[in-house]
């Protein structure tokens, strides 16, 4: 959308809404557009264009934090939140076949209750996201720690429907477990954070609920020694589910946890706890509560900065940012993946340019700033690989509606 | 083309390393045998370096360009229908780096799949994917396909494994996705060029994850009178949520082909069917694994169980398995590999109506399959000397891609859409989902040079259902669309 709009937010959301019948709702202090079905989503999006109007697809809003329009805007450049919680809904659950498919604006809360009573759960532990939307999830692009046993959630996601901004309502893959019809466009829309198109529906796969499960939590000096004991713990124990350092009001504990079998558990975690040494705390019936806790830590509620490494520097990558970091920044680790959450210095969006990312350059990625407007750190986060990005996103969004959401990450949950 | 561009490329890999005229026959088609065709050259670099070479001078040609591997495809994805210059991976076959902390590995393209878990072994590690054809397909192939094979039924496919790749596009521009991190810093391009079938480059290098050696494996055969009885034993395993890693069903055309040949395995010659389970990872997790799938056999009836005595009669029974397609041979010249993927709650009822469809037409059917995914194959032997069986195999396997679809299954599981499924797209898909799959196409290959009339059909849905007209490159091999 090259063209800024001369009229208020305010008179483009109402405009918006007259011409396409859709409501107006409020969604976490803002005024939203919640179509209720994808003929009024199709004519949202068809004014959108007429009226050069930017949408923002914000899910349930979770994620907007300091991407809030009202709070922190371009001038002359304000995108109209879009949110279809509206369109909420199981559509097909069939026991045995070990999937799901949901209408987008489905509570994650209301999917881990639909699957449970089949003795299944959903491919990613995301507490935190419990009053998230299935849309959001899946367009910014979040796994939970139990990656390290399941994979990355985007790795379970078996076809979508869309809609593109033109009205363009389209589907690929599938509701099967395994399928290779067609290209991949859902694992494209997968983390896409609603630049592509605008999720409808999902379908994912689901795993097995465990017999058991079991958890520790180790206390730790500090986040470098806490690694090199979770690499060690990794290497001694191909089976662990979950392996997360935190650091929370300076106090570093190592956490991870098992799943599955009830006896292969139980002689893993004896295994385990050899291996640490120390004096861990050693959760059983309360392993369920202790992997919800550290993963809550990680739910990027208050982090401002992604960064990855490679496993085998991320030891002194962490040493190097404790240096750095005031002893009140909060940090989580998932350490199979070598992902670093790094927390917020004061609360002003304009002062979270960290010091201290200059000296990582090489060695890790800055992935993305979370909940910041990424355009202001633009030199700061990794350049694009090639021009794929751009070209995929004029051939799908070729007027710039949904594009504007590109300016501003980690949005649509 | 003319010989001064041929030139050119000679130059740059070198003159053995540019086949042309009658040298090029073996490479008229992979292993979907019905469609041929003759580009103008084939051409094997070396290496990125000399990849984007050789398509920044065919980009000035603006030839069509066929990536390939190994050429075991089994829907002709790899087949110059349309002329033009084939890309082969043949000489990439270098295993760069293992890297036991991160788990993954980084190779190129034209590795032998089971290659890389021969080098792997020493670090604890192997690489999960296992189509039927790892002794002889590359990686690359692998990437293009999306492949799976029976050990994804725990692992998943190739795309689960794949953390990054390099890939070098129509015009010589590199795509380098090889980071080492878990998640893509931006769009999930890996994503998206894994399973897209050479549609958008020459993928050149590839960094794998790779899997921890299991402390224990468990395989179990379980024999029955029925296939029926087979499938009902996997719908009911699958919904216990079984913990095993491959659930695979041979039929008794299979197993007496197979039984017949190099790869016999000691399958019980007058079985209706044989159930292979494997179980790995923990011995007590394993343990238990195999005790359901026993209870499982005998509830459904099976007349014999027994587990892998060791490690030697394991491989002998993988080996029948995996030996299943070859040793089809025996039974006619040329196998119609089918490929679906039935809900797996309705196992038994589509493999009975596959059955049905072949018994009508008077074929020889053989089923082999990665039953625990729903993933079929039901083989059809014929003579393609034979012009009504081929049109009768070629009828019996879009009768059963149909019942797959109409009951909620899917076109295909793993070796994807090619030449062979491209119209039967128009089956799962509407005119608009195959829209949006152009436009992705032609915002990264507007000329369309790469991999030209495969996957997408070119018309309208409609008009591909018009039976006035030459529905794919199958029924028009010169595949002037």
């Amino acid at each position: 959308m090259t063209t800024p709009s001369a009229k208020s937010p305010a008179e483009c959301a109402l405009l918006l809404s007259q011409a396409s019948g859709c409501a107006l709702g409020e969604t976490r202090g803002l005024t939203c557009l919640e179509p209720r079905d994808p003929a009024q989503l199709a004519a949202v999006l068809k004014k959108a264009r007429q009226e050069n109007t930017p949408l923002l697809p914000i899910g349930s809003g979770s994620q907007l934090a300091w991407c809030r329009p009202d709070v922190f805007n371009t001038q002359g450049f304000t995108p109209i939140p879009i949110s279809l919680i509206q369109l909420s809904g199981i559509i097909e659950q069939i026991p045995g076949e070990g999937t799901i498919t949901a209408q987008a604006g489905t509570p994650w809360r209301d999917l881990i209750s639909a699957v449970a009573p089949s003795g299944e759960r959903l491919p990613a532990d995301l507490p935190a996201a419990e009053t998230s939307t299935l849309g959001g999830v899946l367009g910014s692009g979040r796994s939970g720690p139990d990656r390290m046993k399941y994979g990355p959630l985007r790795h379970h996601v078996l076809g979508m429907q869309v809609m593109l901004s033109d009205g363009t309502l389209a589907k690929s893959g599938g509701r099967q477990v395994k399928n290779v019809t067609g290209f991949d466009l859902h694992r494209l829309y997968t983390g896409s954070r609603g630049t592509l198109a605008i999720i409808l529906e999902a379908s994912l796969r689901l795993m097995a609920e465990p017999q058991r499960e079991w958890g520790f939590s180790l206390p730790v000096a500090d986040c470098a020694e806490g690694f090199v004991k979770a690499l060690g713990v990794k290497q001694a124990m191909p089976r662990l589910t979950w392996l997360v350092l935190t650091r929370v009001e300076s106090k570093v504990l190592l956490r991870g946890g098992l799943a599955g079998c009830a006896s292969q558990v139980g002689a893993d975690q004896k295994q385990i706890l050899a291996t640490l040494g120390g004096s861990p705390e050693s959760f059983d019936l309360e392993a369920n509560r202790q992997r919800r806790d550290a993963t809550e830590a990680g739910s990027e509620a208050l982090f401002a900065w992604d960064i990855q490494s490679p496993l085998r520097q991320c030891s002194t990558l962490l040493g190097e940012l404790e240096a750095q970091l005031p002893a009140s920044t909060n940090l989580w680790v998932d350490c199979s993946a070598g992902r670093v959450l790094v927390g917020l210095d004061g609360n002003d969006p304009a002062r979270v340019r960290p010091s201290w990312a200059e000296s990582i350059a090489g060695r890790a990625a800055l992935i993305r700033p979370l909940r910041v407007r990424a355009d202001l750190h633009a030199d700061l986060s990794p350049s694009d690989p090639s021009t794929w990005t751009t070209r995929l996103t004029q051939g799908l969004d070729p007027a710039g509606v949904l594009g504007a959401a590109a300016s501003c990450t980690g949005r649509q949950s | 083309m003319t010989e001064a561009w041929i030139d050119e490329l000679r130059n740059i890999v070198g003159p053995r390393n540019v086949i042309t005229g009658s040298d090029s026959l073996a490479w008229e088609s992979d292993g979907f045998s019905l469609v041929r065709g003759q580009g103008m050259a084939i051409v094997l670099p070396l290496d990125t370096s000399e990849t984007v070479r050789v398509m920044q001078l065919l980009a000035e040609e603006g030839v069509p360009l066929v990536p390939r591997g190994a050429g075991t495809g089994l829907t002709g994805g790899a087949s110059p229908v349309q002329g033009g210059v084939t890309i082969g991976t043949a000489r990439m076959r270098k295993i760069f780096s293992i890297d036991p902390i991160e788990r993954t590995a980084h190779v190129q393209a034209g590795v032998v799949n089971s290659d890389l878990s021969l080098a792997a072994k020493p670090h604890g590690l192997f690489y999960a994917p296992d189509p039927s054809s790892q002794a002889a397909c590359t990686l690359g192939g692998n990437v293009a396909n999306n492949s799976g094979g029976p050990h994804c039924f725990m692992h998943g496919a190739t795309t689960r494994h794949v953390r990054g790749l390099k890939l070098v596009d129509a015009q010589g521009e590199v795509l380098d996705l090889l980071s080492s991190h878990a998640d893509p810093a931006g769009l999930d391009l890996v994503g998206l060029i894994n399973g897209s079938e050479g549609m958008f480059g020459v993928v050149t290098e590839i960094n794998f994850r790779l899997e921890v050696l299991p402390e224990e494996v468990q395989t179990v055969i379980a024999v029955f009178s029925s296939l029926d009885a087979a499938c009902d034993c996997v719908s009911e395993a699958i919904a216990a949520h079984i913990g095993a890693s491959a659930i695979e069903i041979l039929d008794k055309l299979t197993i007496t082909a197979v039984e017949d040949s190099v790869f016999a395995a000691g399958y019980p010659r007058g079985a209706e069917a044989v159930l292979l389970v494997e179980a790995e990872g923990g011995a007590l997790e394993v343990q238990e694994t195999i005790d359901l799938v026993l209870q499982l056999a005998n509830k459904h009836e099976a007349i014999e169980t027994r587990r892998a005595s060791d490690g030697a009669e394991r491989a002998r029974l993988w080996a029948g398995r995996k030996g299943a397609f070859g040793a089809m041979g025996r039974v006619a010249p040329d196998l119609y590999v089918a490929d679906v993927v039935a809900p797996r709650t309705r196992l038994r009822e589509i493999v009975h109506l596959a059955v049905e469809i072949a018994a009508e037409r008077n074929l020889r059917l053989g089923n082999v399959f990665h039953a625990g995914d729903g993933n079929l194959h039901p083989n059809i032997a014929y003579d393609r000397r034979d012009e009504d069986e081929v049109r009768r195999v070629l009828e019996a396997g879009r009768l059963i891609m149909e019942a797959c679809i109409e009951r909620g299954g899917s076109l295909t599981g793993e070796h994807g859409v090619g030449l062979e499924k491209m119209t039967h797209m128009c089956d799962l898909f509407d005119d608009a989902d195959l829209s949006v799959m152009h436009r992705v196409r032609d915002a990264l290959d507007p000329k369309r040079r790469m991999n030209p009339t495969k996957v997408l059909p070119l018309r309208a849905c409609r008009e591909v259902r018009n039976a006035g007209m030459p529905l794919s490159p199958m029924e028009n091999p010169e595949g002037k669309l």
